[in-house]
């Protein structure tokens, strides 16, 4: 589903095919690609309440990205053949068997007396009085459909050093597949292991475009679009983000207590994430990491240590130069 | 020939070391020792994961990147210290200057192709070259490594202009008479940054193993440090150099390998659970490979053998210095070797990575 | 409950899951934990085939507790009619009706199931429902068994779960609310599916949930347009639009003795048996098919109609009775499932199977590949080379009965058919809504559509036998079969494929004769007979005539093309509480059937909530948010003059205006093979006896006993101990030849597995990921186990009972392969629609894999 827009419908201007050499030129040149015209920050909410788990916008991803199938392999865990995300794998639907040995019985419901008494004498509630189901069964199997997070502050887009990591105009994470050289650099800075690199295809670092492609043309991305329940809606990032609050308070109202949001406050990389979910059990259930450090905020105090050995040792071998 | 015999209880201690080193449950309590994290398998279990699949992606790095990390080290461990001893030492210790500059440009060649050979798209390896990103290790290591290349290279050529292989013609004289030491001195700063960004790349990473502590740039400049003193000296030794040269670099290697010793197990302790992957005993983890190779025979008897040296006076020694110096080499690529792999199962371990993050 | 919504039906299910939101209460019952049960507020694990137990003692709670919809049962349901006084209920037979003959397995004598007739024709009733043979009483004592006691005891559902779902339904029904059951085939896949279905509707006319919005029972249809090949039928007992197929009678019967009441009530040929109808001519089929009240007393204008557009001026000929001749008659159960039995005896020579893969997807396929190798001859039109196409050369792995081609004497042709994309034409969905697609793409080399083939199939019938003088072949000779184009398609290199708007103008009907134009057929000054090219379309079934002057080529779809260029099934309008402007739904393009009943008697809405159709006095005519299902201008206060016939016999507060006597059946007095009211039967394969009656299993289901290849274990079998149900998931289609042959797809659902429960795992020593065998006493298999606690064991009738589930979906063709669920199912068929009972029997398993 896509939430409404306010996506200019301007033509973009495409990025330019750049040749290594004048890429390398430009870097000390200077860009001279006008810049494209802001657009609304653009992202995904997947909430997980409304997944069916039908795999659709894992197909849907494939179909339009045309990625390869991964080889056919039964894994046991449960639904899931997939395993994770990857090179050839943007969307994963994951499924968690959350189910007690023993049957539970739903609560028991008030004031069912009442209502024959009521409905013999002719008036029938507004509203039925005891009919207290709750909102999940207490059986539970919790489905995700999981993606790349678009990170406001994209780990993999500042380790990138060729600068193929990019931020669009709808600040989502774009990896520009003819600058990347498969470095491998942006695969362990991911904290979500997203993003990969195709050793059997184009050997470069893949993962979601959020569907840049339909975006400039203003369609929504093809797996929002295929999702039958709406369990991944697509929109302006602000906008979702308010929606996600009102379902967290909408389902917290209804009594499902494990619901929270991922990603929606900006604590996870200190910016949150431009894609963002509604869980229904802690993080570490769906392997999400609560709270990743984010890599490039080591660099300094990495640098310190490093620099502190040299010192000491520089010391030590003037020392004993000198001597 | 008596000198190069170890001395009894060593002899003895190392035995038992050996035996126990072969065994889990001994590297289990080193490992505890080391990370101070006492492993509770129940409890771990109890951590909610999805089916222990990986949270993250495992690097892409292997064996180039390996080779890339020891050679690299070297390269700017032999410059700097070539660079300590012309500024700093004797007129004999020009032995050492001389045999630095050339090992640096000679372990640098390896550099650049095992670098090239590592990437998906080789042929786009210039793009390296599109940004300059502060932020970013691997651009600036890129950027270190080119810069190091050129001051090496010229440094390397002036020397051998000084040493006359150039012959006499007048360009050589007119490298020959270039400000070696101004440049090398320049130099000294590239090559402290090349011998030390690789442990701050793997620290910017996600991989709990790498990142958790952040000493891992310190560990691995003590190491550059460690092997290039040990590169230098065999070559020495070999080669045919003053005792009282060769004694200076002892004693630097020592205190590189305490500096490492120390920066290693700070390593282990900041990393604590996630330090396993590196020390530990269980599937996976690398453990055996560690305390053999990298511990024992790479650091604790090199540190052992040139503790004994240290005390005794300036002689060439020249076995135990030989031997000395190839076990800290191994040692030292056997560090790269087990921390990239151990980086591996590091980032296969669901369990480690999440739990990393929450505390 | 009887479907897995959400992985079937995933866009369905959608609106469920909005419905949820908006505060409705999903409850789901089934043996195994799937997708839709994720989402449902409750979750009910139930024993396979218990379904009549589970909402039996619901009807049950309802009747004692005086729980139902007082006024909508009174005045919309049957209620207040009164039965036969020779009627004899499950209760005093032990669980059959009367009429059953032990010798055929049918019941052969149906009139006793009757009402009472009145003089006018019309069944007495006792509006104070107090009589004893009214069929409210006669409910009472039927489901005075269905005790939450034997929910326990036969579904294995503790009394607390099942209270929840009744009071919910309660809660949720009434004025003011409505709850809707949704079904497919875990309720039809049972030797008693019909039944099963049958006590869904006798809940919901009990709770007034039909006719309303919000409420109903919906059949969840399967293959894309499975609607459709019911409405424009490719089933053997029906013709278009559900009128029945003409039968003749085999043998003729004795006419039984003068006293058995078999009299009916409304005009149906009386005195004789149910099961040997005898329409030989067009009046005795009008006759038997038809009714004097209610809207089917329209069927001879249909059937004439249909004629008509089948065989043009022929049809004129002895009142249409010349060309009625010429439609086949059936002799007994033709269907697919029935008609293997046929094959295997040899009986069946060719066979033309177009989109069908019975070698994998039907019931004991096992069976079904020894059936096909008895055909001299098959044609195979599909998309891939399924399992069934390939039959001959290979069987699955590990091999159950090793393929010997040069055994084989099937000789197989094999024609490339076009996928949905590549032709246009209509799907008729769920919701009736026919919905228009058009063709994106050529098929690639020489695949061609279904209708391609048959018309090239006909037209060269046609030059076939164009010179023969033989009676027989005039049929050939004189049917109307001209869909070609007029110019070719755009853009299409295939130059001859059919004008399928063209099929859709005959479907929905033309006027032969235009109307404006006095006289019929034969008068000098009519313009016509027109031909369907040229002549004008009818806008409605309601101009269907008589007398030949109109064509149609199936009446509950007439209206879909009411005139040129203005195809509904295509129109795509969103908007309106209805979404009326969006495709066409039959009949009329009303979305919910029966919709009278969404107001009161009086006609005014049940409830501002639940409004939908009204009487509007000022207007005096029924108005609302959907096309009225009823006589526009018929007042609520109507009453039929004495001798009323037809729709005129119905008064203004009949909403069932397809039933005689205008009421919802609780008790249905005819039409079923298996009884008037639901009775609980246990699979054919059960662990355990019918804890309600001596009759274990269906009496009046084919169970085909001492056939080769369909072995049933006994009740309660030690070596067949578990129950098991098969399903499908989201990931495959059907028998996989659809599926199987997508990488991405594959990747989604790579092999065969079996879903047990960890106990049962314990049990039999399994760990999950193992091989397993599943054996039956038609065969083995071998699947992965997937050891989780969506299956869970039952406590029924004092002992635990395991279930396993099954999905079905592999074969031995395709990308990935695997082992054919299918071989392990019977074919035992329930006695009205011949459906297999894929959804309940027994097996063992154990670790290990088939070599
Ligand atoms: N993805 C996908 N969608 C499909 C199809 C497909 O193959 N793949 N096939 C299409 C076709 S042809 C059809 S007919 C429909 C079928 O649609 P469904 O009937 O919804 O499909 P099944 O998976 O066969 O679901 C049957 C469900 O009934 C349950 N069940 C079995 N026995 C009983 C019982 O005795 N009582 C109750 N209450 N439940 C029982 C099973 O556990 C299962 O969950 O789906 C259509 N949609
Ligand atoms: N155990 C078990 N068995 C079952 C069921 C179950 O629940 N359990 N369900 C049953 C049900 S409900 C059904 S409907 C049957 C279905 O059984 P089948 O109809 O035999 O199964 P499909 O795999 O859908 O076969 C359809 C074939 O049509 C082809 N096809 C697709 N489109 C076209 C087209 O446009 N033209 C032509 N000519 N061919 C086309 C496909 O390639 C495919 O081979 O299976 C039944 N079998
Ligand atoms: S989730 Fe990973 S790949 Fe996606 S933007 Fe964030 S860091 Fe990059
Ligand atoms: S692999 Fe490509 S996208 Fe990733 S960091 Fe390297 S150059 Fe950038
Ligand atoms: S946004 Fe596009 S690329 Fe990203 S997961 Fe969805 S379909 Fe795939
Ligand atoms: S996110 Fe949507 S499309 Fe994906 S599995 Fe869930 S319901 Fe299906
Ligand atoms: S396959 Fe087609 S018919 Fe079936 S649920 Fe999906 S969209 Fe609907
Ligand atoms: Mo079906």
């Amino acid at each position: 589903m896509a939430v409404e827009s306010s996506q200019q419908q301007t033509a973009i201007p495409h990025y330019p095919q750049w040749e290594p050499l004048r890429s390398v030129v430009s870097t000390f040149v200077g860009n001279k690609v006008a810049p494209l015209p802001e657009q609304p920050k653009m992202g995904f909410f997947t909430d997980t309440s409304l997944c069916i788990g039908c795999k659709a916008c894992e197909v849907a991803c494939k179909q339009w990205n045309q990625l390869q199938a991964k080889n056919p392999s039964w894994t046991g865990t449960s639904y899931d053949n997939t395993e994770s995300l990857g090179a050839i794998t943007w969307r994963h639907v994951q499924f968690i068997e959350d189910i007690g040995p023993a049957a539970m019985l739903p609560p028991p419901l008030p004031l069912f007396g009442k209502l024959a008494e009521a409905k013999s004498e002719g008036l029938i509630p507004e509203t039925p009085p005891g009919t207290a189901l709750p909102f999940f069964n207490t059986e539970r199997w919790l489905m995700r459909s999981d993606v790349c997070k678009h990170c406001a502050n994209a780990p993999c887009q500042e380790a990138c050093p060729t600068g193929a990591i990019i931020r669009t105009e709808f600040d989502t994470v774009y990896v520009q597949q003819d600058i990347c050289n498969g470095c491998g650099y942006c695969v362990v800075a991911c904290p979500f292991g997203v993003i990969a690199r195709d050793d059997d295809g184009t050997h470069t670092a893949r993962k979601c475009t959020l569907c840049y492609d339909r975006m400039k043309e203003g369609i929504e991305p093809a797996c929002s679009k295929t999702c039958p329940t709406d369990s991944i809606q697509y929109g302006e990032v602000d906008k979702l983000k308010a929606h996600a609050r009102e379902r967290l308070g909408f389902l917290q109202q209804q009594g499902v207590q494990e619901a929270r949001l991922y990603g929606v406050d900006d604590t996870i990389l200190e910016g949150g994430l431009n894609s963002f979910f509604l869980l229904l059990d802690e993080p570490e259930v769906y392997n999400l990491p609560a709270d990743p450090p984010r890599p490039s905020n080591h660099v300094a105090p990495a640098s310190f240590w490093a620099v502190l050995t040299a010192i000491v040792l520089g010391i030590f071998s003037i020392l004993f130069f000198k001597e | 020939m008596q000198e190069t015999r170890l001395p009894e209880p060593v002899a003895a201690s190392l035995a038992a070391v050996r035996r126990g080193l072969t065994s889990p449950d001994v590297i289990e309590q080193l490992a505890t020792l080391a990370t101070g994290y006492t492993p509770d398998r129940a409890q771990e279990m109890e951590e909610p994961t999805y089916y222990d699949y990986p949270v993250l992606q495992a690097p892409t790095w292997t064996w180039e990147i390996v080779w890339y990390f020891f050679f690299g080290g070297l390269a700017a461990g032999c410059y700097i210290i070539a660079t300590v001893a012309a500024l700093f030492g004797s007129r004999e210790d020009r032995a050492v200057t001389r045999t630095g500059y050339y090992l640096s440009l000679l372990m640098l060649l390896p550099c650049p192709p095992l670098l090239i050979k590592d990437l998906g798209k080789p042929e786009r390896f210039l793009h390296m070259l599109r940004v300059f990103k502060v932020k970013s290790p691997m651009s600036m290591g890129t950027w270190g490594l080119v810069t190091f290349s050129l001051f090496s290279g010229v440094t390397a050529v002036i020397q051998a202009a000084r040493d006359g292989i150039l012959g006499k013609w007048w360009g050589a004289r007119l490298l020959a008479a270039l400000p070696q030491r101004l440049i090398a001195l320049a130099g000294t700063g590239s090559g402290l940054f090349l011998g030390s960004y690789t442990g701050v790349l793997l620290t910017a990473t996600s991989v709990p193993l790498w990142s958790r502590s952040k000493h891992l740039g310190g560990v691995f400049a003590a190491s550059a440090t460690s092997t290039s003193c040990a590169l230098i000296s065999l070559v020495l030794r070999l080669t045919g150099a003053p005792a009282k040269t060769l004694h200076k670099l002892e004693r630097l290697e020592w205190a590189a390998l305490t500096v490492e010793m120390v920066g290693l197990f700070t390593f282990l302790r900041g990393s604590g659970r996630a330090g396993l992957a590196l020390v530990g005993a269980g599937p996976g983890e690398h453990g055996p490979t560690f305390w053999r190779f990298v511990f024992g025979a790479g650091l604790s008897i090199p540190w052992l053998l040139s503790t004994l040296s240290l005390f005794g006076k300036p002689k060439k020694r020249t076995m135990r210095g030989l031997l000395v110096g190839l076990l800290v080499l191994t040692g030292g690529y056997f560090l790269r070797h087990t921390i990239i792999e151990a980086g591996h199962t590091s980032s296969r371990d669901a369990r480690v990575t999440l739990w990393h993050s929450k505390h | 409950m009887g479907s897995n919504m959400a992985e079937a039906h995933p866009v369905g299910f959608a609106n469920v899951v909005k419905a949820k939101e908006l505060g409705a209460k999903v409850i789901h019952v089934d043996p195994h934990y799937s997708r839709t049960s994720a989402l449902a507020n409750m979750y009910i694990p139930t024993r396979a085939g218990t379904d009549i137990v589970f909402m039996g003692a619901i009807i049950r709670y309802l009747l004692e507790n005086n729980l139902y919809f007082h006024e909508y049962v009174l005045h919309y349901t049957n209620a207040a009619s009164l039965v036969k006084e020779s009627f004899r209920d499950t209760e005093e037979l032990d669980g059959i009706f009367s009429g059953f003959d032990p010798e055929t397995g049918n019941y052969v004598d149906q009139g006793s199931w009757d009402y009472q007739p009145g003089d006018d024709g019309h069944p007495l009733t006792d509006p104070t429902l107090q009589n004893p043979q009214c069929v409210l009483q006669i409910m009472r004592r039927h489901f005075a068994r269905y005790t939450p006691e034997m929910v326990e005891q036969v579904c294995g559902v503790p009394r607390e779960q099942w209270e929840v779902v009744v009071r919910t339904l309660v809660e949720n029904s009434g004025r003011e609310r409505t709850s809707a059951l949704c079904y497919a085939v875990g309720w039809t896949q049972q030797s008693k599916g019909v039944q099963i279905i049958r006590t869904a509707a006798i809940m919901q006319l009990l709770l007034g949930n039909i006719g309303r919005p919000g409420g109903g029972i919906m059949a969840l249809r399967g293959h894309a347009s499975i609607q459709g090949s019911t409405d424009v039928p490719t089933l053997y007992d029906l013709l278009a639009g559900y009128m029945p197929q003409p039968a003749a009678m085999i043998e003729p019967q004795e006419q039984e003795a003068k006293d058995r009441p078999t009299d009916t009530t409304w005009g149906e040929a009386s005195g004789k048996h149910a099961s040997a109808l005898s329409q030989q001519t067009l009046e005795e089929y009008l006759s038997s098919s038809g009714q004097k009240f209610g809207w089917w007393s329209n069927i001879p204008a249909y059937m004439r109609s249909l004629l008509q557009a089948w065989y043009a001026e022929a049809a004129n000929e002895e009142d249409g009775n010349c060309v009625y001749r010429w439609i086949p008659k059936i002799t007994g159960d033709h269907s697919h499932l029935a008609t293997t039995y046929d094959m295997l005896d040899g009986k069946v020579k060719g066979y033309l199977l177009f989109g069908q893969n019975p070698a994998a997807g039907s019931t004991d396929s096992r069976l079904q590949r020894k059936a096909l190798q008895q055909l001299d001859w098959m044609a195979v039109f599909d998309l891939y080379e399924t399992e069934t196409a390939s039959f001959w050369q290979r069987g699955p792995v590990p091999h159950l009965d090793v393929v010997d081609p040069s055994q084989i004497k099937t000789e197989v042709f094999f024609l490339p058919a076009a996928g949905s994309t590549e032709k246009s034409g209509t799907f008729t969905n769920t919701g009736r809504l026919l919905q228009w697609h058009d063709k994106a793409i050529d098929p690639p080399g020489d695949a061609r559509s279904d209708l391609w083939y048959v018309y090239q199939f006909g037209k060269r019938l046609k030059q076939l036998y164009a010179g023969s003088q033989e009676a027989r072949d005039q049929a050939i000779q004189a049917l109307t079969w001209d869909y070609e184009r007029i110019e070719p398609e755009p853009g299409s290199r295939i130059l001859d494929d059919p004008d399928s708007e063209l099929v859709l103008k005959e479907i929905n009907g033309y006027y032969v004769y235009p109307p404006g134009q006095t006289g019929g057929p034969g008068s000098e000054s009519l313009q016509g007979p027109l031909g369907l090219r040229e002549a004008p379309h009818v806008p409605n079934f309601g101009a269907l005539k008589v007398d030949g002057s109109t064509a149609c080529g199936s009446w509950i779809y007439s209206g879909v093309y009411p005139e040129p260029g203005k195809n509904l099934a295509a129109s795509r309008t969103p908007g309106g509480h209805t979404f009326l402007q969006w495709g066409f739904s039959w009949p009329a393009n009303r979305r919910i059937l029966y919709n009278r009943a969404s107001a009161d008697p009086q006609g005014r809405p049940w409830s501002e909530r639940k409004k939908y159709i009204w009487w509007d006095e000022a207007a005096k005519k029924w108005t609302g948010d959907d096309v009225p299902d009823f006589p526009i201008n018929k007042p609520p206060d109507y009453t039929p003059p004495p001798g009323a016939t037809g729709i005129d016999a119905l008064s203004g507060s009949d909403p069932f205006i397809m039933k005689p006597d205008g009421k919802g059946w609780l008790y249905a007095p005819k039409g079923l093979r298996d009884g008037p009211l639901p009775t609980h039967y246990e699979p054919a394969e059960s662990p355990v006896h019918n804890a309600l009656y001596t009759q274990q299993s269906n009496p009046a289901a084919r169970y085909y006993k001492g056939k080769p290849f369909n072995k049933l274990a006994a009740v309660g079998d030690e070596n067949y101990p578990i129950v098991i149900t098969t399903y499908r998931l989201t990931e495959h289609h059907v028998s996989g030849q659809m599926t199987r042959w997508m990488p991405w797809l594959n990747a989604l659902q790579p092999a065969l597995f079996a879903e047990i429960s960890p106990e049962l795992a314990a049990e039999k020593k399994i760990k999950n990921g193992d091989w397993i065998i599943v054996s039956t006493p038609r065969g083995e298999i071998d699947a992965r186990a997937l050891v989780t606690r969506r299956m869970r064991p039952l406590r029924v009738q004092g002992r635990v009972v395991h279930q396993i589930g099954l999905p079905f979906h592999w074969g031995y063709k395709g990308r990935v392969k695997g082992s054919i669920t299918n071989d392990l199912a019977h074919m035992v068929l329930e006695p009205n629609v011949s459906i297999e009972e894929a959804k309940a029997f027994t097996c063992n398993i154990r670790p290990g894999k088939l070599l």
